[in-house]
């Protein structure tokens, strides 16, 4: 454990079986302070920004005035300089050093000709387009680069305790870095998580509930988490991201609605499910995470998926753990997307649940997420790695909310399509196509928000 | 597909209201009647705007057409063209389609309609004060691309459609025999729309991206020149001021007269 000594912590092995009604089993792991540190709880988040940065400009990828040139290495300078003279090129600029040369384009000369003009002059060695650069979205957040390998799989080895320490495989993760380079959502797309509630004091999410929600096991308007599983939930959907510490969430500046639908032991029932996702409907969802589920076909458990349907959110519900059936709700395949669990190296999870329901996957081993501090205990960080389609559905809820960002125009069945059809098919070699265990394949983000380049 | 529609442009206007007038007060000394064809090359490149003037990108555009020259009266002359175009529209970025799509694939062919209206207004000397307007409409071919690497079969097709209209007046000078140099300055507009439409599995999409040249003066300089009687060469050459930089363009064409 030298990266947590280093990082101050150490890894309580525990692992702890939680069931929620009989439909999602999770394990989990703790984190905790190390005492020498003398630090249990962590520092308020910082002030959120104000910038809006929502979505990147709409702007080409390079410019279409000037080419960056250089030459062969017997050209001085001044033959150089003649050269792209005598071709017209204007506002001529040597970059020292390396004898490249930027020159803005001849009148009436579109860029692909100047680069071909270039390109067949025996003394130019390279000609090429002068293309944009841009900030890399790479989170701040502690844990992001050594454990959240669900949103960036760099490969080695997932250090979680000195018993476990599975090898990654480089890649196998949703793309997260590059869609966040396009958006990183707005604070007007709103996840509503129905779940165990949120712990609304929480760092990583104090700045991200739009309201204290609403609570159907006790029937008031505080849907503070008492479990711990809405809260882990929650943050892998839409954590506070690029603040300094903690982990990030898929979607940086998205909101997060609580609706509480089951009780401190994670049990509840259908009526509250639907009422909380009629609920949550009606109070501004844009999208709705049911890491959740029951066994049992209900037609008002669909019609209250139907509704949120037509009121224009994207329902996102667990597959279910350790079946070969897919949980209700997710199995209802015309509202809902059912999401399976892959693991570090896009393998599908054993106990990840299928039938022909199944739209996605989405990492769901061994991931890292926030939880009350009561629940992680005093000396612990409250943060915690757990397993389960749990995990993985409020990853395709924060990609929902994502393009929901990008593109509010789009209806609810073409969010639900863009999420299915740029998936990755990793489990082609054995269920090419779509198949029952990860329907079209591991979410790709990237693929999702990232435009294509139409090119000849 | 939502319709296209093409407004009215105050350059077309122009140009109308320019030949209209022409045509009361054309001079004598021409022979009407007389027809001729030739071939040209147009080329343009010009900065157009577009999502509200917020972007800019470069269209470049070459055109090859056959031309009739119609000498309508004494003094006025309409030139009817069509041809094949090239819009480039490189640089463009869509938003709006469910998979996003930036364009960086060249050249789109398109059908090229043109008409131009010349009149001779008034002559002082060697020098004569005309008036010059022009239209030009380019009809993009669709052209489609597919979409690799999505869990489905997708394609998107694209079609350019463009327009200019100028209008303004002309000084020509007679007195060099077969070559007669001329300088116009043209009030002039340039808009176009550049259509994608997006097929993946069941999403459709369909984002029309309307561009704007930036500035609205054209100051070209020209030349026809007799090579021989039935025989014209025509070349210009002219320049698009606008705030920050200049447009280009140029057109050659060659005649036979009739």
């Amino acid at each position: 454990m030298k990266r947590c000594g280093r990082m101050g912590f150490r890894l309580l092995s525990a692992v702890l079986a939680v069931w929620l009604t009989g439909f999602v089993s999770l394990d989990f792991a703790q984190l905790r302070g190390q005492k020498r540190n003398g630090r249990s709880t962590l520092r308020g988040a910082q002030t959120p920004r104000t910038v809006d940065r929502a979505r990147r400009p709409a702007i080409s990828r390079r410019a279409t005035d000037r080419v960056l040139v250089r030459f062969r290495a017997d050209i001085t300078a001044e033959n150089a300089e003649a050269i792209l003279l005598t071709y017209q090129f204007g506002k001529i600029r040597r970059i020292g050093g390396i004898g490249v040369y930027r020159a803005q384009l001849p009148p009436a000369v579109p860029l692909r000709q100047a680069l071909a003009i270039l390109r067949q002059t025996p003394d130019v060695e390279y000609a090429g387009p002068d293309h944009r650069t841009r900030l890399f979205a790479v989170p701040n957040d502690t844990y992001f680069q050594s454990y959240q390998y669900n949103l960036r799989n760099r490969g080695g080895v997932l250090d979680i305790s000195p018993d476990i320490q599975p090898q990654m495989t480089a890649g196998a993760d949703i793309k997260a870095v590059p869609a966040w380079d396009e958006t990183q959502g707005d604070a007007a797309t709103v996840i509503a998580i129905l779940d165990t509630g949120i712990d609304m004091s929480h760092v990583e999410l104090q700045n991200k509930v739009v309201s204290t929600g609403r609570d159907f096991i006790n029937g008031d308007m505080d849907a503070t988490d008492d479990n711990s599983h809405g809260t882990w939930v929650a943050g892998i959907a839409a954590a506070e991201t690029n603040n300094g510490e903690g982990v990030a969430g898929v979607a940086w500046n998205s909101k997060l609605l609580p609706v509480k639908v089951m009780d401190a032991d994670g049990a509840g029932y259908y009526d509250e499910l639907i009422d909380g996702i009629i609920w949550a409907a009606d109070n501004g969802a844009t999208v709705i995470n049911i890491s959740a589920g029951g066994d049992a076909d209900d037609p008002a458990l669909k019609a209250a998926c139907k509704y949120a349907y037509d009121k224009g959110a994207v329902i996102v519900a667990a597959a279910g753990n350790d079946t070969s059936y897919v949980f209700f709700p997710a199995a209802y395949d015309e509202y809902v997307l059912a999401v399976a669990a892959t693991d570090y190296n896009d393998e599908r999870w054993v106990f990840s649940s299928y039938g022909p329901q199944v739209d996605v996957a989405a990492p769901g081993v061994w991931i890292l997420g926030p939880v009350p501090q009561w629940f992680a205990g005093t000396g612990y960080l409250p943060y915690i790695f757990g397993s389960g389609t749990s995990a993985a559905a409020p990853h395709v809820a924060g990609l929902a909310a994502l393009i929901k960002s990008a593109k509010p125009w789009l209806r609810v069945n073409q969010v639900m399509d863009i999420i299915r059809y740029t998936a990755d098919d990793v489990n082609r070699t054995a269920y090419p196509g779509v198949d029952d265990y990860v329907g079209y394949g591991r979410i790709n983000m990237e693929r999702a928000l990232v435009p294509v380049i139409l090119s000849r | 597909m939502r319709p296209r529609t093409i407004g009215l442009p105050p350059g077309l206007v122009l140009a109308l209201v320019l030949g209209i007038a022409a045509a009361g007060t054309a001079g004598a000394a021409d022979p009407s009647g007389s027809i001729s064809v030739g071939l040209g090359f147009d080329h343009l490149s010009r900065t157009v705007t577009w999502d509200d003037k917020t972007h800019e990108s470069k269209l470049a555009a070459g055109a090859f057409t056959i031309r009739g020259e119609f000498r309508l009266k004494p003094g006025l002359t309409l030139e009817l063209g069509a041809g094949l175009s090239m819009p480039n529209f490189d640089g463009l970025v869509f938003r709006g389609l469910p998979i996003s799509v930036d364009y960086e694939a060249g050249a789109a062919n398109g059908v090229l309609l043109g008409a131009a209206v010349r009149a001779r207004l008034a002559k002082m000397g060697a020098f004569e004060i005309g008036a010059d307007g022009r239209f030009v409409y380019s009809l993009g071919l669709s052209k489609t691309w597919a979409l690799t690497g999505f869990a489905v079969d997708g394609t998107v097709k694209g079609s350019p459609t463009w327009f200019e209209a100028c209008g303004g007046p002309r000084i020509s000078y007679t007195g060099a025999g077969r070559f007669v140099p001329y300088i116009t300055v043209m009030a002039d507009w340039l808009s176009g729309t550049f259509t994608l439409d997006q097929t993946l599995g069941d999403l459709t999409g369909h984002e029309a991206k309307k561009v704007q040249a930036k500035g609205f003066l054209a100051a070209s300089l020209g030349a026809d020149y007799e090579v021989l009687t039935a025989l014209l060469l025509r070349g210009e050459a002219g320049i698009l001021p606008y705030s920050g930089g200049a447009d280009f363009r140029a057109s050659l064409g060659l005649f036979y007269r009739f």
